[in-house]
């Protein structure tokens, strides 16, 4: 039995754009595993690679090729029947950057945690019930917040809520894809704490994507930075945000406002 | 050293006209903005600093009026023409979006989008020739190739730069900013600023940016304006910031942001930003503030010169007192 949560090898990922232009190589020979209980960012710039990797792990996307375990088992990264993709679910949850794109906007959040709640544990229906109100106490909303509907949130509760939700299923592995991006610097840094003080509560193993490297700091133990479909350097976070081994990794960080920070121009300009 | 402004801001207020019922959404905002000098506008959302560009250029959708007063180049802007106010925006005020996408054609070429304006006054081929030059100045390569292109063949990151060509064409004395970077990736903002700061500092043009982010800001910004539910609450030298930053808001927006350099506990503000029509009599960040005290719930604190810097804080005084602590790191 592995000790890692996730494990992905040589994974590929081509797009086809049938006929029209080259196909775009989207994921190429990836792999890298996740530690039970660990946190670790895959990071990189638009076009990296990096969200299609989150989501071949959650069995939304296919792959073209290569090798995925979850929790020591062998996963079908090909298309996915109902009852696989549910399985799935059981064992990996994703919570997204927009919030209000996984939820319902005519249903209560209470409602939402209660569905799910239903589709994914045996509970009976006042357990539900009770479970929703400790869910959302958990990721620190009250009971009022059962009985709202998404659009009367702020952004920073939504997100709350489609952390929640993922929890529900009692899932301990969570991918999350720029889940903090969207949010207000004062409300993104109270939703960094909540993750990782259930994280430890609740042993959580996450996969964090993101293109922020001080959020990447701030949540992750291991990171991979990925440019153009490819790996460029894995490593402890610390190691590779203190001392990168790569050129790329440099240039990324060094882009990063920070105090003192002067933009460069990277590039000659040719003309 | 200050002479005439460029740009004279006095008593700003933005409502949401609906009927009989106004809610307020920027309240009472003065500053001066001096010719080349670049003055950054920071705040989370809701807190009114893209609705100040846009009361400025008179753009606000209908709903909104605004009151007060806009003196640009002694010209009393709420008092403009159709004509004249046509003239400001095409040379006067250049104003460069968050999303490049949104203001540009997609039907029509590079080419055409960039000489449109210029073709009013000038030759096809004077046109043509003015903008392969800009495209140039902000650092695109195959210039001639790009006037035939249409936007969806660009990145993100090229576009902006295109956007950026077409609002210096006409050499304004002005440029406002909103979120330039913002949809863009770190190394694409990185180099879209450096050409922005370069090419606004090359040319002495001023600039107004309006971002989230206090550390770009302050890279290329001679002041920063923290705006909190509305209001200005603190100004003051840029290169200053992180040494003498005194408003408890925003202490708290530079606590919030996670560092690339080191792993700190974060401390967050609790709650969530507030807006403009949920301030009651007192100080609009009353319900997040640390040092809150009775008087803040009651009276609105006037923005008042401290330390070098200007403050809407009761304990203010007490705060520059203070040895500024741990946090305060300087680079």
């Amino acid at each position: 039995m592995s000790d890692h949560a996730v494990n992905v090898a040589n994974l590929r990922k081509v797009f086809s754009r049938g006929g029209r232009g080259h196909d775009v190589v989207a994921v190429d020979d990836v792999s890298f595993s996740v530690a039970r209980g660990s946190s670790l960012a895959i990071v990189g710039e638009s076009g990296s690679g990096k969200t299609t990797c989150a989501r071949i792990i959650a069995g939304l996307e296919t792959a073209t090729s290569g090798q995925l375990e979850i929790n020591g088992q062998a996963q079908e990264t090909g298309r996915l029947t109902h009852r696989k993709r549910g399985q799935r679910a059981r064992d990996v949850q994703m919570v997204f950057q927009d919030p209000r794109a996984s939820l319902d906007p005519m249903q209560t959040v209470g409602a939402a945690l209660v569905e799910v709640l239903g589709q994914q544990t045996s509970l009976s229906r006042t357990e539900r019930r009770a479970r929703a109100l400790e869910l959302l106490d958990q990721v620190g909303l009250d009971e009022r917040a059962a009985e709202s509907l998404p659009r009367h949130m702020s952004g920073g509760q939504r997100q709350r809520v489609a952390i929640a939700r993922a929890l529900a299923a009692d899932t301990d592995i969570l991918i999350l894809d720029e889940a903090v991006s969207a949010l207000d610097v004062s409300v993104q840094a109270q939703v960094l704490r909540l993750l990782q003080e259930l994280r430890e509560i609740r042993q959580l193993t996450y996969v964090f994507v993101s293109h922020d490297l001080g959020v990447v700091r701030q949540i992750s133990d291991m990171c991979v930075v990925m440019n153009q479909g490819r790996v460029v350097e894995t490593g402890p976070t610390e190691r590779v945000l203190d001392s990168p081994a790569e050129q790329y990794t440099r240039e990324l960080i060094s882009a990063v406002p920070g105090p003192g920070w002067v933009p460069r121009r990277r590039k000659v300009s040719v003309g | 050293m200050t002479g005439q402004p460029l740009l004279e801001v006095r008593d700003l207020a933005v409502d949401h006209v609906d009927g009989n019922h106004r809610t307020p959404i920027l309240r009472g905002l003065s500053f001066d903005l001096q010719p080349a000098e670049a003055l950054g506008i920071v705040g989370e959302s809701g807190s009114g600093k893209s609705v100040t560009l846009q009361a400025i250029r008179r753009t606000l959708p209908r709903a909104l009026r605004a009151t007060g007063s806009i003196t640009v180049d002694g010209q009393d802007v709420f008092a403009m023409g159709a004509s004249r106010l046509r003239t400001w925006h095409s040379s006067g005020v250049a104003m460069i979006h968050q999303d490049p996408r949104a203001a540009i054609n997609p039907v029509r070429t590079i080419g055409d989008f960039l000489t449109e304006t210029l073709r009013r006054r000038l030759s096809k081929n004077e046109a043509v020739q003015r903008a392969l030059k800009q495209l140039r100045a902000v650092g695109i390569a195959n210039a001639e190739s790009r006037l035939e292109q249409f936007p969806h063949e660009l990145s993100g990151g090229l576009l902006q730069r295109v956007m950026i060509a077409s609002a210096l064409l006409d050499e304004p004395d002005l440029i406002m900013a909103d979120e330039p970077t913002t949809a863009l990736d770190v190394t694409t903002q990185q180099e879209v600023m450096a050409i922005i700061d370069e090419l606004r500092r090359e040319r002495g043009m001023a600039m107004i940016l309006v971002t989230h982010d206090l550390d770009l800001a302050a890279a290329v910004t001679d002041r920063v304006a923290t705006f909190y539910a509305g209001s200005l609450v603190e100004m003051g030298e840029s290169n200053d910031l992180h040494r003498n930053v005194l408003h408890p808001y925003t202490r708290g927006l530079l606590d919030s942001r996670p560092s690339v350099t080191a792993r700190e506990e974060l401390r967050p503000i609790p709650g969530r930003p507030a807006r403009a029509s949920e301030v009651g009599p007192g100080c609009a960040f009353v319900a997040r503030c640390p040092l809150a005290i009775s008087v803040c719930e009651t009276h609105a604190p006037p923005l008042v010169p401290e330390s070098g810097r200007f403050v809407a804080c009761h304990r203010v005084a007490e705060i520059a007192s203070r040895p500024q602590h741990e946090t305060g790191a300087s680079a």
